[in-house]
């Protein structure tokens, strides 16, 4: 079965800095894979890349086998991302901004699709309220909503969790479950291994810039895989 | 041919050549008499290097161009310090163009500046692309997005200096300034001064070229022997 | 799960949503065209300060093209700067949408942004000034903003794209664009003291507005991919 999504030896470096050294990474359809790592491992930029936000320095990313290019602007309305950034204009309401977005990527029935999701993130009362307004929760949850306007079947989430409050957590957590039909496919990069080995189908670890772990939820317990965890979190140095 | 040889030729040249022009220049060329005055005009002797150094710093800038094409179209490392070492001799003879200009019409008109004189005042617009370049370079944190502006910047500012030098020309056929006189033509043996200082002129950019881009490669090498450490 | 049901907008839609966007964004908020406003005129009573109200055709169209020059900069500068404020430019660029998308967008925004102040401008000037050959010709003067305003626009977008990724930003965008712009405004302000008082003529100043803005539209074009990508 072609994968979904195929990160085939992929490096990047910035100038003579190499954040990703090869990456080989097969996503299955339906798959929900959490992606973790130390600060710097460069998980961020895996997700750029896979995004088409970053162009590789050398390797390749293919999506549904095809191996994507200059030319891959359909591509992109397969993808959702949520990043550090929130992508949210600030002096347009919560309203406006998914309009924004809703008409750039084709979305039929802007206007109902908008509603929806307001209501489904808990926004709706908030719908013409500038942007600028909002609280770091608030924000996230818009975010989201912004993210899987278009029905993406690919969602991307770079650290969703940080920052968040309870009731905005809650709401990421019962949207997530939500949007988990088995044949959307999920690539989250987190630090948070409770949430993590929650959501996850499964579990990868990502150290200067190589994947040092990846196996499936049902191959390891709990306790195992922080095992694993603590030991590539902890080191600090370059492993060659 | 290898680096060793053809560092010897080019410094060979470039030795004798700066001897040699300075005798075509001084000795060999005849002095012009003044059209205005019929006085012998020793001063005019400034033109042969203030037309060498406004060319070479015109030739700078086209390199910086190419450079900044190729760079953009392979990323190479190396185009981008042609293109940096380039801008940073450019100006450098560009700021000699504005200096020797002057001069040298301070002598034939009386005056040091004429803003409808399209040459001078072209020069100086490129010398203000020359320091923005240089500046933009010097902003841009990250390496990598550095060479990309700069690039960018590069390509854009070598189109605009011949519409600049047109701009200027049109200018004066509008507002014609006070004195119209034109240098005379050149006598053959200053003709054979000329080119020949404007020849050792190139080869003293590319000799200059050649230097600053060994030392700029040494130091990239260091620095990726810093980052592997 | 519905995948891509939409038709994706066409190029000139797409380009037409970031217009509107930036203008229903510009207009709860007003910040850009009143700075832009307030400062244009400010710089005319100066001008009109120092050349002690003598200021003849030529002076005056100087005057006014300065102070448009300077005001667009302002308007050049903070159209970038909202975009990378939260990082929306990533947004930008995870949309199906090609990258001079962006650039037609953003260059329109500003053309329309300057225009508007420099239209709202020109009757108060007419009025304080106490200059009325300044509606003497509408049309052709409304033309000469235009085609000057539109290679300001043209260049100034792409290099505020490339400066506001800098330390010094908003220093940066003026000492690149006024040597760059040069040749435009001494056509536009000869075309301008022409409209104003009609003497000798502007066809090859013309031509040199209309080519610059064809090259400094497509180039600019051309280039836009490598500015905004990381």
């Amino acid at each position: 079965m072609t994968p979904v999504i195929e990160v085939d030896r992929l490096e990047k470096s910035f100038g003579h800095k190499k954040a990703l050294r090869g990456v080989n990474l097969k996503v299955f359809e339906g798959e929900f894979i959490v992606l973790f790592g130390p600060n710097g491992a460069g998980k961020t930029t895996l997700l750029k890349s896979i995004s088409t936000l970053i162009r590789p320095t050398r390797g390749r990313i293919l999506f549904k086998g095809k191996e994507i290019d200059d030319g891959s602007i359909s591509l992109r309305e397969t993808i959702g991302l949520v990043s550090h950034n929130t992508l949210l204009y600030e002096d347009l309401t919560a309203f406006e901004n998914l309009l924004f977005y809703a008409r750039m990527y084709g979305v039929p029935n802007p206007k109902q699709k908008i509603e929806e999701l307001l209501h489904m993130v808990g926004l709706y009362h908030r719908k013409d309220d500038v942007v600028r307004t909002f609280s770091r929760g608030m924000l996230q949850r818009l975010t989201i909503a912004r993210a899987i306007l278009h029905d993406p079947p690919v969602l991307l989430l770079d650290e969703p969790y940080t920052g968040l409050d309870v009731q905005a957590m809650k709401i990421l957590d019962d949207l997530l479950y939500n949007l988990k039909d088995g044949l959307r496919t999920f690539i989250m990069t987190s630090h948070d291994i409770q949430k993590g080995f929650e959501h996850a189908t499964r579990l990868a670890i990502l150290h200067s810039g190589e994947i040092v772990f990846d196996k499936k939820k049902e191959e390891i317990s709990v306790l195992e895989f922080e095992e694993e965890f603590w030991k590539w979190v902890k080191e600090k140095e370059p492993v060659f | 041919m290898n680096k060793k040889a053809l560092d010897i030729i080019l410094y060979g040249l470039l030795l004798i050549g700066m001897f040699v022009s300075l005798y075509l220049i001084f000795q060999y060329a005849p002095p012009a008499i003044n059209p205005t005055n019929n006085q012998t005009w020793y001063e005019q002797k400034i033109f042969y290097v203030h037309v060498s150094s406004a060319w070479t710093g015109f030739l700078a800038f086209f390199v910086v161009a190419v450079a900044s094409i190729i760079f953009l179209r392979n990323e190479s490392r190396i185009a981008d310090l042609v293109a940096q070492t380039s801008a940073e001799i450019g100006i450098v003879f560009t700021t000699l163009t504005l200096i020797s200009g002057p001069l040298w019409a301070k002598s034939f008109w009386g005056r040091y500046w004429d803003w409808s004189e399209p040459r001078l005042v072209t020069a100086l617009i490129l010398w203000f692309l020359y320091i923005g370049y240089l500046i933009l370079r010097s902003s841009v944190g990250e390496d990598f997005r550095r060479a990309r502006f700069a690039a960018v910047f590069g390509i854009i500012a070598f189109l605009d200096v011949p519409i600049v030098f047109l701009s200027v020309r049109w200018y004066r056929a509008s507002h014609p300034p006070l004195l119209v006189f034109e240098p005379g033509g050149l006598d053959p043996s200053m003709k054979v001064a000329f080119f020949f200082t404007l020849f050792i002129f190139t080869v003293f950019y590319v000799v200059l070229l050649r230097n600053a881009l060994r030392i700029k490669l040494l130091q990239d090498e260091l620095n990726r022997l810093k980052e592997v450490i | 799960m519905e995948v891509g049901k939409g038709k994706r907008a066409g190029f000139l839609r797409q380009v037409f949503y970031i217009v509107a966007k930036d203008f229903r964004a510009e207009l709860r908020t007003k910040e850009l065209f009143n700075s832009m406003f307030l400062f244009a005129m400010l710089a005319l009573v100066i001008f009109n300060f120092s050349f002690a109200g003598k200021m003849p055709v030529r002076v005056l169209s100087g005057a006014m093209w300065v102070s448009f020059l300077f005001a667009s900069v302002l308007g050049l500068n903070r159209s970038f700067v909202k975009e990378h404020e939260k990082g929306c430019i990533e947004g930008l660029l995870i949309a199906p949408c090609e990258r001079s998308v962006i650039y037609f967008g953003k260059f329109l925004g500003n053309l329309l942004f300057i225009f508007l102040v420099e239209l709202i401008a020109l009757p108060l000037i007419s009025i304080f000034f106490s200059r009325s050959e300044i509606f003497s010709k509408p049309f052709e003067l409304a033309g000469i903003l235009v085609l000057g305003s539109f290679a300001i626009s043209a260049i100034g977008t792409i290099l505020s794209a490339i400066t506001v990724n800098t330390r010094t930003r908003e220093l940066l965008l003026p000492i690149l664009l006024f040597p760059l712009i040069l040749p435009v405004l001494i056509a536009s302000v000869e075309v301008t003291a022409y409209i104003f008082q009609p003497k000798g003529s502007i066809i090859q100043w013309l031509r040199l507005i209309g080519i610059y803005d064809i090259i400094f539209i497509i180039v600019p074009y051309l280039l836009f991919d490598y500015v905004v990508e990381e």
